[in-house]
């Protein structure tokens, strides 16, 4: 049985139930927190550290979308410290990999671009990795752009959590960590894919798209999303 | 120094598996920092990215100093970089990578600096690039910029 929390974020008295995240009880009540990884209706993973948020009391920084809400916490959502570091996340994701905005399908369409811009990062100090990665393009109608990937594994989830197929997992470790089909083989000759489209649906980047789309062009439609939404509501009754 | 917990998170070490190094005055700090992000790197699982990339970026950087190819900025780089890393990572590899950076900062900070300024490696270790080094400085509008454009 979950039991009601009351807490305080930033500055405002918040009540939420005890399965509540820190993340989903500032939404609920109009604050909101950068994310990238997180996706309402998957299960949280923190592995994007974008939503790092203070708590009164402890010198370490908590990841929102995976730490539970207690009684009479006392939670900053808003630092300088945290703006810098929220900046040095995104700049590392675009220095990890081969971001090229002006010829990438989500343009203007994309999670990753969209928090740079709120964020107001306008240049990178930290050196580019250029990995040479090779593009995914043996399946009928989706690509694997890995050099678009941020590894949030949201597909990984979608696929595994709602899909029931968990066709996509992650290979290697380190910055040689890669988003893989069926334990490596190439997307189109994979036996457990369903062609269903969730993950691509799920990418906050333009690593997964469906073939035909030009730079720009698709907008994310989430159709799936009801679903999410809904088996997140029961996880919480 | 007695070898207990508090003293030695004090000293900006840890206790870890109870093994010890021992260094004499002929290691330099600088290649002594970037073997441990080495050994860092090489470990880091990649689930969260504070790790996975910042620990490869910050042994680019100390690469960077040791083969004196680096500006005073790389290292005002490094020390913002290690600070993020430390403080949000996901596990113990993550959170504690930065801290052969920050003790050997602390305690031989003149030897990063040779590394940088003179370009010399104070213990004859780092093989220094051959290349003279020097980067494009940038100027604030309205500003008077160094005659050749560049600053060492």
């Amino acid at each position: 049985m979950s039991e009601v929390r009351t807490l305080v974020i930033d500055g405002k008295d918040v009540a939420a139930t005890s399965d509540q995240s820190v993340l989903s009880a500032a939404k609920e009540n109009g604050i909101r927190i950068p994310t990238l990884c997180h996706l309402d209706g998957l299960s949280d993973v923190g592995a994007c550290r974008l939503c790092m948020v203070e708590v009164d009391g402890s010198p370490k920084l908590f990841p929102a979308c995976a730490t539970k809400v207690e009684e009479a916490m006392v939670v900053r959502t808003t630092s300088e410290r945290l703006a810098e570091y929220r900046k040095t996340v995104i700049e590392l994701f675009f220095v990890e990999r081969n971001h090229v905005c002006a010829v990438c399908v989500a343009n203007n369409n994309c999670e990753l671009q969209e928090q740079a811009r709120s964020l107001g990062l306008t240049h990178f100090d930290l050196a580019g990795l250029h990995p040479s990665i090779a593009v995914d393009a043996s399946h009928e109608r989706f690509v694997l752009d890995q050099n678009r990937c941020i590894l949030c594994t949201r597909c990984v989830r979608v696929c595994d959590e709602i899909e029931g197929a968990h066709t996509w997992d992650i290979q290697g470790r380190g910055v040689n960590a890669r988003l893989v089909s069926d334990l490596g083989t190439p997307w189109g000759s994979s036996t457990t894919c369903t062609s269903c489209g969730k993950c691509v649906q799920v990418c906050p980047t333009g690593a997964l798209f469906e073939k035909g789309r030009s730079v720009a062009e698709p907008k994310a439609r989430r159709p799936y999303l009801p679903y999410l939404v809904e088996k997140q509501r029961l996880g919480h009754d | 120094m007695p070898v207990d917990y508090e003293t030695l998170a004090a000293a900006g070490s840890i206790m870890g598996s109870g093994g010890m190094i021992v260094m004499d005055d002929t290691a330099c700090m600088v290649d002594v920092a970037k073997f441990f992000m080495d050994f860092c790197r090489e470990e880091s699982c990649g689930k969260c990215l504070p790790c996975r990339v910042g620990t490869e970026e910050m042994y680019r950087l100390l690469d960077r100093i040791s083969s004196g190819r680096a500006a005073r900025a790389h290292l005002g780089q490094l020390e913002k970089l290690a600070a993020m890393v430390k403080a949000t990572s996901l596990c113990g590899l993550g959170q504690g990578a930065p801290n052969p950076v920050f003790s050997t900062l602390r305690y031989f900070r003149d030897e990063y600096l040779a590394h940088i300024d003179d370009r010399v490696c104070p213990a004859g270790i780092c093989q220094i690039s051959v290349e003279p080094w020097r980067v494009p400085v940038a100027v604030p509008v309205g500003a008077e910029a160094p005659s050749d454009g560049v600053s060492q």
